[in-house]
């Protein structure tokens, strides 16, 4: 189904465990001439499937931020939540990211559901960035990426694999995006589509793909991981 | 055709229509920017010239992007070098060949009995020979000596609408020039881009060099191809000195000031450069910046106009190598390029 442009008037959801910023974020979608509800707790315990189905359910968009756990469990992340809500077959419900952690370690919380995510943005930043993040999510629902978060195959060279800390990660080198530096990758996707398992990851070749345009290393996403096919004998020998 | 200003490195687009061919990927944004100014749809030819990371570093994000089609991609094996950089080639050309929108990649030799031809545009291929190439990078060839990646680099003279224009030199060194010598190679191009940023050509004398190098191509025109300040500190004051003493009324023009030229780390003005990117020009180190080489009725043509980019250099560049009296001593900072 088609996701429609969020005309003014438009039903817009908050979620944010800090009331204070939640309704601060609400009021600038009111000052847009949006109609706008805040909501800072998950009270019901649920999933994200019946959270976005139930709570969700009558909204045209969703404004989530990230870290919902300062004072209540909600038990999944904002990440989470609003990747899902994008990717949602029957009925996409366009959804906006926001975060006071970019370039912190909640960068790699965020950085495994960064293909459902067609835009964050930085809490100082929300008065001015909150619209236009909108309008472009719904774009990227509409199948019309920008030249950032297009994404093309390229192959991946795994360097280390790490398995401790909050996110599994892997150091990578994504050929399409820089032959010579390494990003962090987010490694439990990876592990989920091949099938293998962390140790065997090490000195792989992956096939993803991959929004190799992006400025920052922080901002690419994977999809469609796979075990990259090896090189042609003769490739070798010729 | 256009000379990117890509800072340390080369890389250069030639277009005619809609189709482009790309002599070397310099790391960055430098080439895909181009491209997409350019409104390109094709890449009919790729080169990549050797397996040096600031000639080749960035041709990953080219091969696999789907945005273009691509005829071929031009190589030759570096099993010497054998460098992450070089698998990681293989493996986009790999990936983008099974992905579809990639014709083929073959090596590239002075024999490899086609012509590359970009619409109006020919890039002949005038090294290596397919001796070099076939033989690769090796310490001790039977009749060659030494090679290494850069001795058989790939140069390429490109033609505008039949014209010989732009020299694309790679970065051959002594060794290289002696074997187009002994083949009377015809270097001949109004348009040299020097050798190896003009940093020193192995282990042969830089003036010597430069100075040969020059007589045999006999430019009006020489770019040197480098990063403002940067470990190489590009160009040798001594090969400056000895292009200019084989071609004293050749333009000479830097991508970017070199630091032996001006010292100062004020940002210098840009109003000479040429629309499109060029890596110098956010933090105000461009020369000529990025050089635009086009083909009209009346010859050829660049933008910047030279006369704008001398004007430039007399007006703001403190001691430039180009104009100035150069004596060619060592200076402080000098160091082997790479």
């Amino acid at each position: 189904m088609g996701v429609a442009t969020l005309d003014p008037g438009a039903r817009i959801l908050v979620l944010d465990d800090d009331v204070e910023d939640a309704e601060a974020a609400a009021g600038t979608l009111r000052d847009a001439d949006f109609r706008a509800d805040s909501l800072s707790d998950n009270a019901a315990g649920l999933t994200v499937d019946s959270f976005l189905a139930d709570v969700c359910a009558g909204y045209d968009a969703l404004v989530c931020d990230h870290v919902l756990s300062r004072d209540r469990r909600f038990g999944f992340t904002g990440a989470e939540l609003v990747s899902r809500a994008n990717q949602r077959t029957d009925r996409p419900l366009p959804a906006v990211l926001l975060t006071s952690h970019r370039g912190t370690d909640q960068t790699g919380s965020i950085s495994r559901w960064l293909s459902g995510i067609p835009a964050v943005v930085d809490k100082p930043e929300l008065t001015d960035g909150i619209v236009p993040a909108l309008d472009y999510t719904v774009r990227e629902l509409r199948g019309d990426f920008s030249e950032e978060r297009r994404c093309f195959l390229t192959p991946i060279e795994v360097l280390e694999v790490f398995t401790t800390g909050e996110v599994k990660r892997a150091r990578v080198v994504v050929v399409g995006w820089h032959m010579q530096k390494s990003v962090w990758m987010p490694l439990e996707p990876a592990l989920a589509a091949t099938g293998l398992n962390a140790a065997q990851m090490e000195g792989r070749w992956l096939e993803a793909k991959v929004n190799c345009n992006a400025k920052r290393p922080d901002d690419l996403y994977y999809r469609d991981i796979t075990i990259a096919p090896d090189l042609p004998e003769d490739w070798f020998t010729s | 055709m256009r000379i990117l200003d890509v800072g340390h490195g080369n890389s250069a687009v030639i277009w005619d229509g809609t189709t482009c061919s790309v002599v070397d990927v310099a790391p960055g944004d430098l080439v895909k920017s181009e491209l997409q100014r350019l409104g390109c749809v094709r890449i009919e030819h790729l080169v990549v010239s050797h397996s040096d990371s600031d000639h080749a570093g960035g041709a990953g994000n080219v091969i696999v992007d789907d945005a273009r089609t691509i005829g071929t991609v031009w190589y030759n094996a570096d099993g010497d070098k054998n460098t992450a950089v070089w698998e990681r080639l293989h493996r986009a050309i790999y990936t983008r060949k099974r992905m579809g929108g990639l014709d083929g990649h073959q090596a590239i030799h002075t024999e490899i009995g086609q012509e590359l031809h970009n619409g109006r545009a020919w890039l002949e291929v005038v090294h290596p020979s397919i001796v070099m190439a076939g033989t690769g990078p090796t310490k001790r060839h039977r009749t060659l000596g030494r090679l290494t990646a850069n001795t058989v680099s790939v140069v390429v003279k490109v033609h505008l609408d039949k014209v010989p224009a732009v020299l694309l030199a790679a970065d051959i060194d002594a060794v290289a020039l002696r074997a187009l010598e002994e083949v009377e190679s015809d270097l001949s191009a109004p348009v040299l881009v020097f050798p190896h940023h003009g940093g020193r050509p192995g282990h042969a004398d830089p003036a010597r060099f430069a100075e040969r190098m020059t007589q045999l191509v006999a430019p009006k025109v020489v770019v040197f191809s480098i990063l403002s300040g940067g470990r190489t500190n590009n160009p040798h004051p001594d090969v400056v000195a000895a292009v200019r003493k084989a071609a004293p009324d050749a333009h000479i023009a830097c991508t970017q000031v070199s630091r032996h030229c001006h010292s100062l780390a004020g940002p210098l003005p840009d109003d000479h450069l040429a629309a499109g990117e060029a890596a110098g020009r956010s933090k105000g180190r461009c020369c000529v910046g990025s050089l635009t080489v086009t083909k009209t009725d009346a010859g050829l043509e660049f933008e910047p106009l030279l006369p704008e980019h001398a004007l430039f250099v007399s007006q703001h560049v403190n001691a430039p190598m180009c104009r100035t009296p150069v004596l060619p001593m060592p200076r402080v900072g000098d160091a082997p390029g790479c």
